[in-house]
């Protein structure tokens, strides 16, 4: 088994970074805090949208940072001292003994351990401990405290915590803990203004602090120094908290009863249940106007886009000056550098396009890049949706719950408890599932997850779904449905197979047993979830405006090049494109491999459509609808399950047959064919290895369950 | 240590109730998890759910803890060890 991937510190290859001095940059502030505290709503609230999530050298995680001006309080506004500071948010730990790696990036980002602008402690700390829960969240503050940093303590949550009646001395607090203690509400945006200028302080050049030594409550202790921690903590806590009750004991019966194995099973299915209904239901409309609206573009550019190029001051600036805007805008969305090398492959690229025949320049701009986006596009509603309810139901403080009734069905199969969230992220999308298994502490457990998520269904699979049922039981929406559930029960259950076998074979062990915290319930924030929900479609257009318009144009290329000489091209219109297709690139691939897959019963023009969708499983309904002669636009409109269901075989018999169209779905359903996910499994993995093996397990897994789908259907006769 | 206590039993058979944690005895990461959630030598905890996972409250915080890992834990009954010879070892003066 491997290990997680490495975050370098020290190692060899860093001594060989410039080392950048802090000296002369911002002053860097750390947020830090245990998990669920309030740090990420903290640092929404004090940076509020300049926020940038960042990826700093060496490191897997996203530590997301922003600039943030802090000054004095004064009276005379025009004459405020002000500083910018760099602000990070770091992932939640509990202790700076590391379980996870998040955690060990948090802490050794505190120890300035890592490469980068964290190479040295940060200029100061901001420890975020929770009112409501002001003993837990002080353990990992007395941590902090020992490192003599300058340091402040932000006690979270103030507003709930008033809410309740619990009352807290600060005056108390500050001599105990011997630091700034400031009152905040990220949320009801309290306190802010006193936070900001206790960091204004802190970050003082000319202030440089004396050399700060707190006592430390473990010295001299010989029993467990968590213990000590818990008690200082406890100590401290009795001695400036005066708890109240109000409003936490009416959940306790819910507690009971959403933990009970029974009925917590029973109601997580009704959640999850609920969760799909939304996105069925209220996605259609956004995802209609979204097909219209690139429909609308696409007809304007078919009359925009000149149909000829004498005209060539106007049509060689055009076609340069667009490839270029286009490419900028990819590297922007990319936070790609122009440098030497991107300069040039953007210029050669550009040159490239203006040389290519006027009709083909016109395809590649409206099936290309146009359509091509449009097909990825279209699922952003229904990734919105789900994230915005997972958002609000993890802020709820039900995920755990989740998690809690999981962990005895998961571990059967050696999964976590805690897998049930990444699973059910990856029923929209597997990339934003894969980054959910960072919250998995156990680097095994993660592993296996990541590994088996891309085989539930996630929406670039639906639009196969849709066609396949429609061909098979278009008039009968009640088999329809059936067969719809078959294929996300079919994804499911290889999911849970697959991380059996892996459990039993490459991945060995058992899945690091459950000790989770069950956090209060919260009423959910809206802001909070639109935030994450906007943060989620901003990542998923920028692979949209990236690697899958690249993904598009390279399979247009495949499918357009080499070109069939006019001598040979069938009279009939319809025919030409299906004929073309035939005589590209990915054309012969798919006569080539039409052995390979005949055991399935595909035949050479599904096999394109099987190359095609290597790269984004979506694109197989537009690639079928140009093989079988329709053009672009027959996938629209019902003409292409009329289509399909005339083809016929040499012999006469209809091409998709009921042993067909199954063994169709079940590939799938489990076959691997999105590049994106693979990237992504590579970054959270550390190695192309595991994205490489993902791969082909899956394709084997496909490449089985429709062989027997097949030639079990047909020896029954279908 | 707290072999002469006839009262320490294990947590994963406990039925609800107050406990004094008196000895985790897991190793490596296990340790460290169950640690920094405060189920660790000296602290009072509450059973409050039976089952696999069960659930605990120790002061303000809820846990869910898997039976696999309740075994590592023994406890004793909370009035019992009050003040007892292992929660003088374990706290700060
Ligand atoms: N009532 C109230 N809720 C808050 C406040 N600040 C944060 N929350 C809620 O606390 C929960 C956790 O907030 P996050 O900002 O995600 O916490 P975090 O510390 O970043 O958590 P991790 O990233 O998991 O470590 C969310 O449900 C927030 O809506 C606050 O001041 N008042
Ligand atoms: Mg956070």
């Amino acid at each position: 088994m491997s290990s997680p991937p490495q975050i370098s510190v020290g190692s060899s290859s860093d001594s060989a970074l410039p080392v950048v001095s802090r000296t002369d940059a911002f002053p860097v502030v750390l947020l830090v805090g245990n998990p669920n505290v309030g740090k990420t709503s903290l640092f929404n609230a004090l940076a509020g949208m300049r926020a940038k999530v960042a990826n700093y050298p060496g490191i897997t995680v996203d530590l997301r940072k922003a600039s943030l001006h802090v000054s004095a309080v004064d009276a005379d506004s025009r004459c405020q001292a002000t500083q910018t500071v760099e602000l990070v948010d770091l992932p939640g730990l509990y202790s700076m003994q590391t379980a996870s790696p998040e955690e060990d990036v948090a802490a050794r980002s505190i120890r300035g351990e890592l490469t980068g602008r964290l190479h040295e402690p940060p200029n100061a700390v901001v420890v975020v401990v929770d009112a409501t829960n002001l003993s837990r969240t002080l353990v990992l503050a007395s941590e902090i405290l020992e490192l003599n940093l300058p340091t402040i303590v932000a006690v979270n949550l103030i507003d709930s915590a008033e809410a309740n009646g619990t009352q807290i001395d600060f005056d108390a607090l500050r001599q105990k803990l011997d630091c700034p203690v400031i009152p905040v509400s990220a949320r009801k945006g309290r306190g802010l203004a006193e936070l900001r200028e206790a960091i204004y302080e802190l970050t003082q050049p000319e202030q440089k602090p004396l050399p700060i030594s707190r006592g430390s409550c473990v010295a001299g202790c010989q029993g467990c120094p968590f213990s000590a921690r818990f008690q200082w903590a406890d100590d401290v806590t009795n001695q400036s908290v005066r708890q109240g009750t109000r409003g936490q004991v009416q959940l306790a019966w819910l507690d009971r009863w959403l933990t009970s194995p029974a009925l917590g099973l029973f109601a997580l299915l009704a959640v999850m249940l609920g969760v799909f209904f939304l996105i069925f239901s209220l996605a259609g409309l956004p995802m209609d106007v979204i097909e219209s609206v690139f429909g609308m573009v696409g007809e304007w550019a078919d009359q925009a886009l000149p149909t000829d190029n004498s005209n060539a001051v106007l049509y060689y600036p055009l076609a340069i000056g667009g490839t270029l805007a286009l490419f900028a805008l990819a590297y922007w969305l990319n936070e790609t550098k122009w440098n030497k090398w991107s300069a040039s492959i953007a210029v050669a690229v550009a040159l490239l396009v203006a040389v290519l025949p006027v009709d083909d320049f016109r395809s590649l701009v409206i099936d290309g890049v146009i359509g091509g986006t449009a097909g990825v596009v279209v699922f952003l509603p229904q990734i919105c949706i789900l994230f915005f309810v997972i958002t609000l139901l993890e802020d709820s403080g039900y995920m755990a719950r989740g998690a809690f009734v999981m962990e005895r069905v998961m571990r059967r199969v050696g999964l976590p408890g805690k897998a049930f969230v990444p699973m059910l992220s990856a029923h929209a999308c597997a990339i934003p599932g894969i980054m959910a298994a960072r919250t998995i502490e156990n680097w095994r457990d993660r592993l296996v997850t990541i590994l088996v998520l891309p085989l539930l269904t996630c929406s670039a699979r639906l639009p196969v779904y849709v066609m396949v049922t429609a061909l098979l039981f278009g008039d009968d929406p009640m088999r329809a449905s059936v067969l719809f559930a078959a294929a996300y029960l079919l994804g499911i259950t290889a999911a849970l197979s697959s991380a059996f076998l892996l459990k039993k074979t490459i991945v060995p062990g058992e899945a690091a047993p459950l000790v989770l915290e069950l956090p209060n319930y919260r009423l959910p924030s809206l802001r909070n979830a639109l935030l994450t929900t906007l943060d989620r479609a901003i990542v998923f257009l920028r692979q949209a405006g990236t690697i899958i318009l690249l993904i598009s144009v390279v399979l247009w290329g495949l499918a357009t090049y080499p070109k069939m000489p006019e001598s040979e091209m069938p009279a009939d219109e319809m025919q030409q494109a299906a004929a073309q297709l035939e005589y590209s690139i990915a054309g012969r691939v798919g006569k080539v491999i039409e052995p390979v897959f005949a055991p399935l019963g595909f035949d050479w023009k599904i096999d394109v459509g099987i190359v095609t969708s290597f790269a984004a499983r979506e694109v197989v309904v537009s690639t079928l609808s140009i093989v079988y002669g329709l053009g672009e636009e027959g996938a629209e409109d019902g003409g292409l399950i009329e289509t399909l269901r005339r083809q016929t075989k040499p012999d006469g018999t209809p091409v998709f047959t009921t042993a067909t169209s199954i063994s169709l779905l079940v590939f799938f359903v489990l076959a691997m064919q999105c590049l994106p996910t693979q990237v992504v499994t590579k970054r959270e993995t550390g190695s192309w290895k595991w994205a490489g093996f993902q791969f082909g397990f899956m394709t084997l897994l496909a490449y089985g369950g429709s062989l027997i789908a097949y030639q079990t259907l047909t020896a029954m006769g279908y | 240590m707290a072999s002469v206590q006839t009262s320490i039993s294990v947590l994963a058979g406990a039925r609800k109730g107050f406990y004094q944690c008196v000895d985790v005895d897991a190793s490596g990461q296990n340790a460290i998890r169950l640690k920094r959630l405060g189920i660790c030598a000296g602290r009072v905890l509450e059973l409050v759910g039976q089952g696999d996972p069960m659930v605990l409250q120790l002061g303000n915080s809820r846990i869910g803890l898997s039976r696999q890992l309740a075994n590592f834990v023994s406890i004793a009954p909370a009035e019992a060890l009050l003040p007892g010879p292992v929660a003088q070892d374990a706290l700060c003066s």
